[in-house]
């Protein structure tokens, strides 16, 4: 059996690191029920540097060494690769996620040592492809979501791998190859207050998979959202479009898994890493939540404090837990069931309070129901957390105005993100070639420079430019109203004359349109 | 040696009729508070933080 060497990047290098690995750590769950031979190293919890890195790769003779993430993982993971090509440079090379899923290509170019990736859901690619690899056999030509190389070293990419049909076939992840105590110190977080008493916070997983289609937004080539084709030149390559499978766990698996989190880590709090707990709410039928809730309580997962109807600050037990949720879609009932069974925080994505801006967003929300949506979760004894961006292509001194009044009406502090184009999201291919130019061509470096959206990277807005923007995210934070107006006094006449950074284009990559990837038929064992 | 000069706001070299005193955190300083602190501080990306009471709207009625 293959000796597997797992190897997660650094991401968010500035802050301590809070994020268990889930779809690496699922990964290495399969390997191991397959039989292999799995290390794991965390260089985002142990943050030793190069030095270490090389002695991992020392550490014996890997078959395979396999390391991905999201795409701002992109500078750890070409260190981290240098090391391993240096070290170990018998090793076959996999990668897999957000970074290589949303531009193959591209990554396969600039890292030439990766040997082979994996595209898009790696549930079923992963473990044939481990099994190839015992077998000694390296074509990858057949097999179904690969980019592998051919004997010039050119990327070529096979069609997509269908989604599985049912989640609950999944192994839990292998929390024990994680450092999870340097995960736990870092628990505490803002959010709520039951988040702010965490001792034991941990990353869970509910769903894949979000039916929206928000310009900023992406689903990983995971969810029904990918296709492979040919474009122009013949040539096969990644193609985001609106369609979705979405897919949920069963409130027993999730429960049964969070029971054992409690009984094997003493874990306190369930961070669902979920696109959106609303979807999947109403794909089910408007059942998922209130059956996860009750079967939360049932199974005695629920915080003393909810029981008693105390404050939270007050509880002995129990696990709390927090998500994401949606401005139009949640609704009251739901929330108070999922309040009692011990929900603390639920983000809602607001990003704006702009009617046009809204329109032209994808994610079926309206000013109003951004404008309600916070009270009535905040009603439920819920905390909602409302994200705020500015930066959008229709940004204008009207649509911020309206944005701080908004926030001054809810009472919402916040320094907004700014609108970002990550690889994989509309925007990106909408924007790709003004991206470029703000670049100097340079594509690499764009990408080396995507962090979290709180710093500028490339513009996408028609009307403003990054000092402008900067400007406008400290007035935004200070929800000054006053500075807004005198900006605008001052340059909105010269905007007419400013050439916009960002211009829209259509891209070979970006299918508007609903054309939903494969899916299995059947639920099956992997 | 009266007064703990380690609490003291004013730092000199004789003793002011009304020493003002550094007002310790109350131990008891209700979670919510703390939180909020906090969080004004640190606003930024996902960091943001909605009042939990006194909000200046409740709705549009009717
Ligand atoms: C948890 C999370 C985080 C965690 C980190 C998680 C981690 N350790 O990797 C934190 C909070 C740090 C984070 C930060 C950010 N995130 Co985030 N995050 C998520 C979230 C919510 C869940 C990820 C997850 O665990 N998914 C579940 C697992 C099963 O999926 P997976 O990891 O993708 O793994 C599957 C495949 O991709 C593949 N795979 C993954 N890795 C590997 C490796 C190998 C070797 C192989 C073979 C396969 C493989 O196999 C798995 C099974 O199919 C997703 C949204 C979502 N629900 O997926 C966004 C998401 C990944 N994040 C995203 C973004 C944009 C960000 C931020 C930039 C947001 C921001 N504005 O600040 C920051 C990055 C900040 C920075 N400085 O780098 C985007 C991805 C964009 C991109 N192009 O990569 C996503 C998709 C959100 C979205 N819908 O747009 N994020």
């Amino acid at each position: 059996m293959a000796k597997i060497l797992m190897i997660n990047p650094v991401i968010r290098e500035e802050s301590a690191p809070q994020n268990i690995p889930y779809g690496l750590t699922l990964l290495a769950g399969i390997a191991l029920e397959k039989g292999h031979q799995v290390q794991f190293y965390d260089e985002n919890a142990w943050r030793k540097g190069d030095k270490v890195i090389a002695e991992v790769c020392k550490a014996d003779d890997w078959d395979v060494i396999a390391i991905g993430g999201l795409t701002t993982t992109y500078g750890s993971i070409k260190k981290i690769l240098r090391i391993v090509k240096e070290v170990s440079p018998k090793s076959f090379i996999i990668a897999g996620g957000g970074i290589i899923t949303s531009m193959p290509k591209e990554i396969m170019a600039w890292l030439k040592d990766i040997d082979l990736g994996i595209i898009g859901e790696a549930f079923v690619t992963w473990p044939e492809v481990l099994a190839k690899i015992d077998d000694k056999d390296f074509d990858f030509s057949k097999t179904l979501g690969v980019c592998y190389r051919d004997k010039e070293g050119n990327p070529i990419l096979t069609n997509v791998r269908p989604n599985i049909k049912d989640l609950d076939v999944l192994p839990y992840p292998a929390w024990d190859l994680l450092p999870l105590e340097i995960y736990f110190k870092n628990s505490q977080n803002l959010l709520s207050e039951a988040a702010f008493m965490a001792k034991r916070r941990i990353d869970v997983m509910g769903s894949l998979g979000c039916s929206l289609i928000c310009k900023f937004c992406w689903h990983l080539g995971t969810t029904g959202d990918m296709l492979v084709e040919e474009n122009e030149a013949g040539i096969k390559d990644v193609r985001f479009t609106y369609g979705r499978n979405i897919r949920y766990f069963s409130p027993r698996y999730i429960v049964d898994m969070v029971k054992i989190l409690v009984k094997k880590y003493n874990v306190d709090h369930a961070y669902f890493v979920d696109e959106n707990f609303m979807t999947m709410d109403v794909a089910s039928g408007r059942t998922w939540l209130k059956e996860l809730s009750d079967l939360w309580i049932k199974e005695g997962l629920q915080p003393t404090s909810r029981r008693d109807g105390v404050p939270d600050d007050q509880n002995k037990g129990g696990v709390f837990w927090s998500g994401t949720s949606h401005a139009s879609l949640a609704q009251k009932e739901t929330l108070d069931k999922m309040y009692q069974a011990g929900c603390s925080s639920l983000v809602y994505g607001i990003e704006s309070f702009d009617p046009v801006i809204l329109k032209n967003l994808g994610k079926g929300v309206t000013q109003k129901h951004n404008l309600e949506a916070p009270r009535i979760c905040m009603e439920s004894g819920i905390i909602p957390v409302p994200n705020i961006m500015i930066g959008f292509p229709q940004e204008t001194f009207f649509s911020i105005r309206t944005t701080i009044e908004c926030m001054i009406k809810l009472g919402i502090h916040a320094k907004p993100h700014f609108a970002t184009p990550y690889p994989g999201s509309e925007w990106y291919y909408t924007y790709k070639d003004s991206i470029l130019e703000q670049y100097n061509g340079d594509l690499e470096a764009f990408i080396e420079d995507l962090g979290d959206a709180s710093k500028i990277t490339a513009v996408i807005s028609h009307n403003f430019s990054p000092a402008q923007l900067l400007g406008l995210q400290m007035i935004v934070m200070q929800r000054n109203l006053r500075l807004l107006d005198q900006t605008e006094k001052q340059w909105a006449a010269a905007n007419a004359l400013m050439k916009p950074l960002a211009v829209p284009k259509g891209s070979f990559h970006m299918v508007n349109k609903k054309i939903q990837a494969p899916i299995e038929e059947a639920s099956r064992a992997l | 040696m009266g007064v703990d000069m380690a609490e003291e706001l004013l730092k000199g070299n004789f003793k002011v009729k009304n020493p003002v005193k550094v007002e310790k955190q109350a131990k008891s300083e209700p979670v919510h508070e703390q939180l909020r602190k906090r969080a004004l501080a640190s606003l930024g990306g996902s960091m943001v933080y909605m009042e939990r009471k006194n909000l200046t709207w409740d709705g549009e009625k009717g």
